[in-house]
């Protein structure tokens, strides 16, 4: 053992390991999880990438390849309009991927904030913010989306509010949960000892104990509003056409599901591809970010 | 920084004067402490001795002001610090007091760190909270490290890393980091083997001596008072029972209560079967008896035992029992 310690002193004496290098480190011991990363990467750079590489405008009509199946002039073949669908799914990627990731980071933000507020004062404060929460989730989750995008407007800014409102109880929720089963814990109580003050308690020793359920539940909740946005632009107050967007796509073909099933094959393969992803980064994320699980 | 304090120079170093503090639980008040009274002069070791429940704790955490905001009440009492009662300074006040002049050691080493908080971090958080921004955090942190026997270089890992003493160890680093003028510690050996348990009591005690530290040691082991205590007080349903030196207390326990430990300790030299428990269990704090609290399970009450509080007698220079037939019981034990 001492042998081992004098090792590892020779090899990085005094050098410290930033978390992110050792996250990584963890997350490729997961082969899984860095298939999900890996997937997840590509998606973003081609979607980043998308107006330079795709083959046709994703506007473009040519009336004349109408629902024509899979070619090799039209790798996933065309749509009811005749537009190119490789073209209009690898640009979608852009809204549907940025619309999941910035509307999740605004939810988990503000949960983080109002659930760990929750969670450690308790009591009256407690119940004041919990029950102002079960009034946001008394009113169903499409509803209230339909509500905040019928009142802002459609567009995507909009869209992305809507989208994050209502999954802030729900993170806050689970945030609350865990900051009070971590409350009670004696390190908490040793914090306190050395003077650690409320703010300093809850941002650098709560937070990170709380946070990797939260972690799991975002990645997984990128993967559900991508959906969700999908819902939203069906009814005409998401993403406007004719920004082809993987959700208004696949809503827009469900007419023609029989006769060109390739219209709806596509879009859809591009959110469950995402979405399991996501779900595989996730929870190789979780076990990566949470240093009690190492080793 | 205490020198200079001339005005305070014939007040003991810490003071607790009738400490009484209360929980509420379900609308029902919890007498936790009960008027506890003691004295610790620097680089002097007071250990305090008691049940479970008995109040060890929450008179550590009084000290500190680290008891739960909510339910729970200092009813009275004052808590006398180097001169300063603890108890009404401002909070402000109370930062520089709080693991800087004192700090504490908890009882259990697997919970007391922050599991995903690196251990030298850990230390260095202490020693930032309390310099001035010139002290280099992270190299008194290795420092702190290499004082308690841990090599510098496992600064960067985690608490899931160390064994249990290593992490008690990590423990005591972050209490004397700071170089403290009193030291709280709060069972530091009961959740460590035997063998770990010297060790820890031996580093403690070296540090103590280097330091001129002074301890309340909260502790229910006999062994490990005997073997580091000056003073010794014995706790019993929140309130001091016996209080003396050690010698007094360990040749010649009066209160039934001491009495009744030291017959639940196994003797190595004599060949016996059963232990001597003291029969019954403690007193319900919520529904304390009215005078003496040990009453109900001492063999040798008598009426006047339960008509109202006991006082604290003087039996020998400097030997305290709160029993009201300590004489007679001297008498009848011989």
């Amino acid at each position: 053992m001492m042998a081992g310690i004098a090792e590892k002193a020779a090899v990085k004496p005094h050098k410290k390991q930033t978390e992110f290098a050792r996250v990584m480190k963890q997350l490729r011991k997961n082969k899984v999880a860095m298939a999900g990363l890996i997937v997840m990467a590509a998606e973003c750079l081609l979607a980043l990438l998308s107006p330079w590489i795709i083959p046709y405008d994703y506007t473009a009509m040519d009336m004349a390849n109408c629902l024509k199946g899979p070619t090799a002039a039209h790798l996933f073949g065309c749509d009811d309009m005749g537009r190119d669908i490789f073209s209009r799914v690898l640009y979608g990627g852009r809204f549907s991927i940025s619309i999941g990731i910035i509307a999740v980071s605004i939810s988990t933000v503000f949960g983080i904030m109002i659930g760990s507020v929750a969670g450690y004062f308790g009591g009256q404060v407690d119940n004041v913010i919990m029950r102002f929460l079960d009034i946001i989730q008394a009113i169903p989750g499409m509803l209230l989306m339909i509500v905040i995008s019928a009142v802002l407007g459609p567009g995507f800014i909009n869209t992305v509010i809507a989208l994050s409102v209502g999954s802030i109880p729900g993170m806050a929720r689970m945030l609350r949960a865990q900051m009070m089963k971590e409350r009670d814990n004696e390190y908490i109580e040793a914090a306190q000892s050395i003077n650690c003050g409320r703010v300093r308690i809850i941002v650098n020793h709560l937070i990170p104990n709380c946070i990797s359920p939260l972690i799991v539940q975002a990645t997984m909740g990128v993967a559900q509003t991508i959906t969700m946005a999908a819902g939203l632009s069906f009814i005409g107050l998401g993403v406007q056409p004719p920004t082809p967007e993987w959700g208004a796509m696949l809503s827009g073909s469900r007419q023609f599901m029989r006769q060109a099933p390739h219209l709806v094959i596509f879009p859809g393969l591009a959110i469950a591809v995402t979405v399991l992803a996501l779900n595989l980064l996730g929870d190789g994320l979780r076990d990566a970010l949470d240093p009690k699980l190492k080793n | 920084m205490s020198e200079n304090k001339t005005e305070n120079k014939n007040m003991p170093f810490l003071s607790i004067k009738d400490l009484k503090v209360e929980y509420m639980s379900d609308g029902q008040a919890v007498h936790a402490v009960n008027g506890v009274s003691l004295t610790l002069e620097r680089g002097k070791t007071l250990g305090l001795v008691g049940e479970t429940g008995a109040g060890k704790t929450t008179i550590a955490k009084s000290i500190l002001r680290i008891l739960p905001d909510i339910g729970c009440h200092i009813r009275q009492g004052e808590i006398c610090l180097d001169g300063d009662n603890v108890l009404t300074l401002p909070e402000h006040d109370m930062r520089k007091i709080r693991g800087n002049k004192v700090s504490m050691i908890f009882q259990d080493p697997m919970t007391a760190l922050n599991p995903v908080q690196r251990v030298g971090e850990q230390i260095a958080e202490v020693v930032q909270l309390h310099s001035d921004g010139k002290t280099d955090s992270e190299a008194r942190a290795k420092e702190m490290l290499e004082i308690v026997g841990i090599p510098a270089e496992r600064y960067y890992e985690y608490p899931h890393q160390f064994s249990g003493g290593m992490k008690q160890r990590v423990v005591i680093a972050i209490a004397l980091a700071c170089n403290p003028d009193l030291l709280l510690a709060d069972e530091p050996t009961t959740a460590l083997d035997v063998t770990i348990q010297a060790q820890v009591m031996d580093l403690i005690g070296e540090l103590q001596k280097k330091y001129n530290t002074a301890m309340l040691l909260i502790t229910h082991d006999m062994g490990v008072v005997a073997q580091v205590c000056d003073d010794v007080a014995v706790i019993y349903a929140g309130n001091i029972v016996e209080y003396g030196t050690k010698e007094q207390i360990f040749d010649h326990p009066s209160h039934p209560y001491t009495v009744g430990l030291f017959g639940a300790i196994p003797d190595m030299n004599e060949d016996e079967i059963w232990l001597h428990p003291i029969d019954g269990l403690p007193p319900d704090p919520t529904d304390l008896p009215q005078g003496c609290a040990f009453s109900p399970r001492c063999k040798y009450a008598g009426e006047e035992c339960q008509k109202g509080p006991i006082a604290i007698y003087e039996t020998a220079d400097g030997h305290h029992c709160r029993c009201c037939r300590v004489d007679e019981i001297r008498k009848q034990e011989g």
